[in-house]
């Protein structure tokens, strides 16, 4: 590489902009719809040990919360550009928990420590969103 | 006396052909109704590829004075007669295999190559993933080369040849080459299982260029039709911003050891296999693949 020519930088600059712009008129700015069956497959592949049997997927459907059959955990699932990610919280992981109210239910905002992905809201019925909330909250042994 | 030759660039030669090619795999994606690409994880891919171009070009004057004091200390003076040119193409991919290996199987090593895997898509762009802080010291897996006795300026260039040959195997739109070829060459069937977390792939496949190395030293698996690839990380990432990219398992790392309860723990979880946890918080790769391999049996 020859830093002194300035093709050098030229070239992968307008190549990355052709690049963008044919993934962006082929369709490329999608995003994942989570649904419960999805949710279901991508903790059985991520995080076998985790058997849930209590899911919350948000309005919107770019998250949702699962809870183990077992212990109570509670594992995050969630849209990652079109793919998804999924985190299980460990006791102390949840560091802010709020509900905020919103003329389409209640929106419950989780923090994290996660330093690519540290914070999550969920719409959420106003039922779904206090139960997930009081399952979540610092101390209440799911988390 | 040896002449010095003017070797050329294979990596500022292949830019362009670079990015012909993810446009031609944009179209036959589009062409093939596959989700290949999407516009923000590309986005983070490519600018990931910047980023190393540049730092690669400031810290390449330090890396080139370093291999050529290393080679004061040579032990034979192997020149650039032809057969250098293929005695080099073999040492230098086992070196890459070597770095590879390591790159897997150590934290902190991990740490720097992690985000070459943190796409969960597997296309052309990925290849151009690249660290943006393994080129500070990965190179000095290098120095040994230099020492043998090939010239900093051919190691240079085979890194290049290497790096240029990789790129092509990152694809889902090419299927299996020839047996021969196969048996030989590192392919996308071969690299497709390297970028795989399904356990039974999982740190398979080290392999540049050819893929003999892995089949020597144990580390081969094919891909296995009845097991599509799922591609990323065990704990993928949920991000696209390329600095939280390129930082967030040093930041882990930073994290573990300044928690840490002994001095041994600390060492282990900087230089010890990624994964590892004194609390069961998390699982290494071979914990995985055991885990996985006990519920298959389970299930029979």
């Amino acid at each position: 590489m020859d830093p002194g020519n300035p093709l050098t930088m030229l070239v992968p600059l307008i190549g990355i902009a052709l690049i963008l712009l044919a993934v962006w008129l082929t369709g490329g700015a999608r995003r994942a719809r989570l649904d419960r069956a999805l949710v279901l497959r991508r903790l059985d592949e991520d995080a076998p040990d985790f058997v849930a049997d209590d899911v919350v997927v948000d309005a919107g459907g770019g998250m949702a919360l699962a809870a183990a059959v077992d212990r109570g955990a509670v594992a995050l699932v969630f849209a990652a550009g079109d793919r998804v990610a999924v985190r299980k919280l460990a006791p102390g992981d949840v560091r802010r928990l709020a509900q905020q109210s919103e003329p389409e239910g209640v929106r419950l905002v989780i923090e994290t420590g996660d330093f690519t992905h540290g914070r999550f809201d969920l719409l959420l019925p106003k039922a779904e969103a206090e139960r997930w909330a009081a399952r979540l909250a610092p101390g209440a042994g799911a988390a | 006396m040896t002449l010095e030759p003017k070797l050329p660039d294979p990596v500022q030669l292949a830019v362009p052909a670079f990015i012909l090619l993810v446009l031609l795999e944009i179209a036959v994606a589009r062409l093939k109704r596959l989700p290949a690409y999407e516009i923000r994880d590309t986005a983070a891919s490519l600018a990931m590829g910047l980023g190393n171009l540049v730092l690669g070009l400031a810290i390449a004057g330090g890396v080139f004075v370093a291999t050529s004091w290393a080679s004061r200390y040579r032990l034979l003076d192997l020149g650039y007669a032809w057969w250098s040119f293929v005695l080099i193409l073999f040492a230098e991919d086992l070196t890459y295999y070597g770095f590879h290996r390591l790159s897997h199987r150590s934290r902190f090593w991990w740490a720097a190559h992690i985000n070459h895997h943190s796409s969960q898509h597997y296309n052309l762009s990925t290849a151009l993933r690249q660290t943006w802080t393994g080129g500070i010291f990965q190179w000095v897996l290098w120095l040994p080369l230099a020492v043998a006795g090939f010239p900093p300026a051919l190691i240079v260039f085979e890194k290049g040849v290497s790096l240029v040959y990789q790129f092509w195997i990152h694809t889902e739109t090419i299927g299996r080459l020839p047996r021969w070829i196969e048996a030989v060459m590192n392919t996308p069937s071969h690299h497709r299982v390297h970028h795989a977390t399904n356990p039974r792939y999982l740190d398979r496949n080290y392999a540049g260029v050819f893929i003999i190395w892995d089949r020597l030293f144990g580390t081969f698996a094919a891909e296995d039709e009845r097991e599509p690839c799922r591609y990323g990380i065990v704990k993928n990432i949920g991000t696209f911003n390329p600095l939280r990219i390129a930082f967030h398992e040093w930041v882990a790392l930073a994290e573990d050891v300044a928690s840490a309860p002994s001095w041994r723990a600390r060492l282990v979880h900087a230089f010890g296999l990624p994964g590892r946890s004194f609390d069961g918080s998390r699982q290494t790769t071979d914990e995985i693949r055991a885990a996985w391999a006990a519920r298959q049996a389970g299930a029979r």
